[in-house]
């Protein structure tokens, strides 16, 4: 699933907000700013930032290669690591039962104890886990001020919206079917009778009415 | 009232374009676009149904097979709507098929002609990304201006009322 291989799903957005003059070199600052960094050899979580649209490897953008005027093309890339319910249960036991050798016999860990052990496995559970790369594809159409994502998850959207916000400052509102259709309608004689539309409910069918 | 509750009211709308749809299919096989023309419609093979806004029931989901799409009828003579459908589009003799759900009006699962595969060439791919956002286009205009043609038919004083009468003739039908 994406926008350039495969079968596609787009999720519409439409941009707003006032992006400062020069707007190329302004769009570069920022996707340079907010690019990816890589956090293989670390035990970060997550990572979220811009990448090639066509390679999660290249965060370098030469030449404005994401520029396609009027189009932005980029790659979101999402590296995250996860620790397994199941492994950090093991491995939290065996560091519990390692510490309880030390005390004396019925002895038992405090809860603050056991915390500690669990966020200790969890951290060396985290060093030894790579992360996992995903990579979502971004069309921003500049001159229509449309955007297309090709994910549809709400979790992918709040990351993607989260990360754009954060990178040009510059709103993101979801096409929903009304907002479409205001689009479609706007300054028509549709506009008014748009707004006081009422559902035309499951009994019209029956009577045909 | 903010947007939030404006949308919530308004979700109907959805349903009722993904119905009107279906009603246009299997009565005129397709629509005059604006900026593209004939686009010949077919049902896919998914076709979800669910309680109109307001009413109450559970969803229906069938396969485009003839013993299923009985199925979806009779759901639709119940009162149903529909939630989501897979559509098939042919726009200047070139085949797209995508899925639809009311709620966003998301377009999913989306099948486009062939082009070759993006290329790590700089000088290749800008050519063939150009060539598939140019497709990808085609399918939001397509959708955007059957959405146009419902609206407008919808929210016409006259057309609206003859278009539900006709829809609703249509829905009553047995295995139409």
């Amino acid at each position: 699933m994406g926008l350039l291989k495969g079968r596609a799903t787009i999720t519409r957005y439409m941009v707003s907000g006032e992006p400062p003059p020069g707007f190329w070199d302004f769009i570069d600052r920022r996707v340079k700013a907010h690019a990816f960094q890589d956090i293989e050899s670390s035990t970060e979580e997550l990572s979220v930032g811009w990448c090639a649209i066509n390679d999660y490897f290249d965060t370098g953008f030469a030449y404005m290669s994401y520029a396609m005027e009027p189009y932005v093309l980029l790659g979101l890339r999402v590296d995250q690591r996860r620790v397994p319910a199941t492994l950090l249960k093991k491995y939290h036991r065996l560091e519990m039962d390692k510490a309880k050798s030390y005390l004396d016999e019925g002895r038992n860990l405090g809860r603050v104890r056991r915390e500690e052990l669990k966020d200790k496995a969890r951290l060396e559970l985290l060093a030894r886990i790579p992360p996992e790369t995903r990579l979502y594809e971004m069309v921003w159409d500049t001159a229509r001020n449309e955007l297309w994502l090709g994910a549809a998850t709400r979790k992918v959207m709040d990351l993607f919206e989260e990360h754009f916000v954060a990178s040009f400052g510059l709103e993101l509102t979801p096409r929903l079917p009304f907002l479409v259709a205001r689009d479609l309608v706007a300054g028509s004689q549709m506009a008014a009778p748009l707004e006081e539309a009422r559902p035309w409910g499951p009994l019209a069918w029956e009577q045909g009415a | 009232m903010n947007l939030a509750e404006l949308l919530e009211q308004k979700i109907f709308l959805g349903q009722e374009f993904l119905t009107w749809l279906w009603f246009l299919l299997e009565t005129d096989g397709g629509a005059e676009v604006k900026d593209l023309g004939w686009v010949e419609l077919t049902l896919g093979e998914r076709l979800v149904l669910g309680p109109a806004m307001g009413a109450d029931g559970s969803r229906v989901t069938v396969s485009g097979a003839e013993g299923s799409l009985a199925e979806a009828r009779e759901a639709l003579r119940q009162g149903k709507l529909v939630e989501a459908l897979r559509v098939g589009l042919e726009v200047h003799g070139e085949e797209y098929a995508l899925n639809l759900e009311a709620a966003e009006l998301t377009v999913k699962s989306l099948k486009l002609p062939t082009t070759a595969a993006p290329s790590e060439d700089p000088d290749g791919l800008e050519g063939l990304v150009l060539e598939r956002v140019a497709l990808l286009e085609n399918t939001l205009k397509a959708t955007d201006g059957l959405l146009s043609l419902f609206l407008a038919q919808r929210l016409h004083p006259e057309d609206g009322p003859e278009l539900r009468k006709a829809m609703g003739e249509w829905a009553a039908q047995e295995g139409a």
